[in-house]
């Protein structure tokens, strides 16, 4: 397996990227493949598309990003939209890297990264597959912040380790998913870049916004993956991507937090492979 | 292409279901997949199944059944007492015994997915995996009234059944009804009119058909619930009522897509399906 030979080290890249450095891991060749993490403490490219990103290289140029404040990347303060940030600075990135077009697979904050994306450069857009993507506005049924949405900001006011495992226990529905190492990953991912904070601090301003308005202009071909027991992301907001997007699939898997890459790793993998390969 | 070889004709066959005729078609080998077709006047297994027998019976023994009281299968009438889904039920398990099979794998559409829904929880043992497509037996829905305009319609065309009433139920059927022609419009009405007897059978039967979401529950199966986005007969949101209610159940919903996902997005509907049955 291929999986098993690449390693965070192995695949470390970094690109200027206009005004900021951007760091992410690739392996693989043929179309490329940009996965987007969400922005929970800790997240990185790697750690949250590392059982992902072995299948993918097989097929797919596979690059696994660290967004803008997170991971490897350039600690950044950023006031206002941060999709809109985030969506420039991964055109830039593909500027510079040469890559013309690219599918997109975006997870919670990432989704809604992607989703900017492509509204803004339809045209570097293949496929688009979102995650239980942030950027619903409001729920139809559940009062927000979300039970898990509060314990990320629990965690940014007090970054202790308890914190985390509170965090990784909703993340995930199957517990067996909660391990030590898992949560000291990103525990240490989190405070070993203390810029990142920093810089999340003073963006003040930073908002992610409700795009419902806008995803009928979403014109690449869409599917969203949802986990039945997310405690991130509504459910329903899975309907208005399905009624909104012109060409939108739904498809939600049983016993399966916000991490669905992660949890159904191999039907993940087998499902958008199809999806990028057939529709 | 083993697609274009299969007919209705090579593929007919009849069982004896403890006395109830029952006519399938069957084509391939290896795992059965017993395929039940919608509740629609005139539907039968051929009929519903057609776009799909051919690429999963590569792999698969495809079984299509006639329900009872549809195609070629003995007529039924459903007394006051009963129901039909749990009447179908129990005729799809003597049907199973009198093929020797086991254990199956279900896929029911409509009707059809109500059906298969009652083997699984009344017969855990006899299925495998658990397909459910616009599948009936959801009982109440949050957000539509019910009868849904296509469940009119169809109730209609068995009041009169004429090509007129025939097309108004098939353009609610599908999202694209550009593939409706007359000629086929003339063969489902002709097929319909060639039994009177179900035609009687099911304007003497008992129409409620049972609210199963409380037995939901008891399904061991692993399911796959499928949707399309766009159906006028059964509501979007008893997807996600047996996504919930059933412990294992993953739900996919197809966009520009009605009551019939396996017809109108037949490609992406058998790697689906073969994805999910493995």
């Amino acid at each position: 397996m291929a999986t098993q030979t690449l390693t965070e080290e192995g695949t470390s890249r970094y690109v200027q990227a206009g005004d900021i450095r951007l760091h992410y891991n690739e392996a693989g060749s043929g179309e490329a493949v940009i996965m987007l993490h969400g922005g929970g403490p800790g997240a990185s490219g790697w750690s949250n598309f590392r059982t992902n990103i072995g299948d993918f290289s097989e097929k797919y140029r596979t690059l696994l990003l660290d967004m803008p404040q997170y991971g490897k990347s350039d600690a950044v303060v950023i006031d206002g939209d941060a999709t809109r940030y985030n969506a420039a600075s991964i055109k830039a990135m593909f500027d510079e890297l040469g890559i013309d077009k690219a599918h997109f697979i975006g997870n919670s904050f990432g989704g809604a990264t992607s989703l900017r994306f492509a509204l803004d450069y339809p045209e570097r857009v293949g496929k688009l597959v979102v995650m239980g993507p942030a950027g619903s506005g409001p729920s139809y049924f559940m009062p927000r912040p979300l039970e898990g949405i509060k314990a990320l900001n629990a965690w940014w006011d007090n970054p202790t380790r308890e914190q985390m495992v509170k965090i990784v226990d909703l993340f995930v529905y199957d517990q067996k998913f909660k391990t030590d190492e898992l949560i000291d990953l990103r525990q240490s991912n989190a405070l070993s870049h203390p810029e990142h904070m920093e810089a999340r601090k003073k963006s003040v301003n930073r908002i992610t916004p409700d795009f419902t308005p806008e995803l009928q202009n979403v014109q690449a071909k869409t599917l969203v993956i949802w986990g039945r027991d997310d405690r991130f992301s509504p459910l329903d907001f899975a309907l208005n991507m399905l009624w909104r997007i012109p060409d939108c699939q739904v498809h939600v898997f049983p016993e399966c937090g916000h991490w669905v890459q992660y949890e159904k790793s191999d039907e993940f993998n087998r499902l958008i492979m199809d999806f990028i390969e057939n529709d | 292409m083993a697609t274009q070889t299969l007919t209705e004709a090579s593929t007919s066959r009849y069982a004896d279901a403890n006395g109830f005729k029952i006519h399938y078609n069957e084509a391939g080998s290896g795992d059965a997949i017993i395929f039940v077709h919608g509740g629609g006047p005139g539907a039968s297994g051929w009929s519903n199944f057609v776009r799909n027998i051919g690429p999963l019976s590569e792999k698969y023994r495809v079984i299509l059944v006639d329900m009872p009281g549809f195609g070629k299968s003995d007529p039924i009438v459903i007394g006051p007492e009963n129901d039909r889904l749990h009447v179908n039920a129990k005729i799809f398990v003597d049907f199973l015994d009198s093929l020797g099979i086991e254990r199956a794998h279900f896929v029911g559409n409509s009707m059809g997915g109500g059906t298969s829904a009652c083997v699984a929880i009344a017969y855990p043992e006899r299925v495998d995996k658990l397909v459910l497509m616009g599948a009936a037996g959801g009982g109440k829905s949050l957000f539509s009234p019910l009868p849904m305009e296509g469940i009119k319609e169809l109730y209609h065309v068995f009041q009169e059944p004429t090509v007129e009433s025939f097309r108004k139920m098939i353009d609610l059927f599908v999202y694209d009804s550009s593939f409706v022609t007359d000629q086929l419009l003339e063969e489902r009405v002709a097929g319909l009119l060639e039994h009177p007897e179900h035609l009687e059978g099911r304007r003497k039967s008992n129409p409620v058909l049972p609210d199963l979401t409380m037995e939901l529950p008891k399904i061991q199966a692993k399911t796959l619930i499928v949707w399309g986005r766009d159906d006028l007969f059964v509501p979007l949101d008893h997807a996600l009522k047996f996504m919930w209610q059933i412990p294992n159940a993953r739900l996919h919903i197809f966009p520009r897509c009605g009551h019939w996902a396996q017809y109108e997005h037949a490609a992406g509907f058998n790697r689906l399906l073969a994805e999910f049955l493995g």
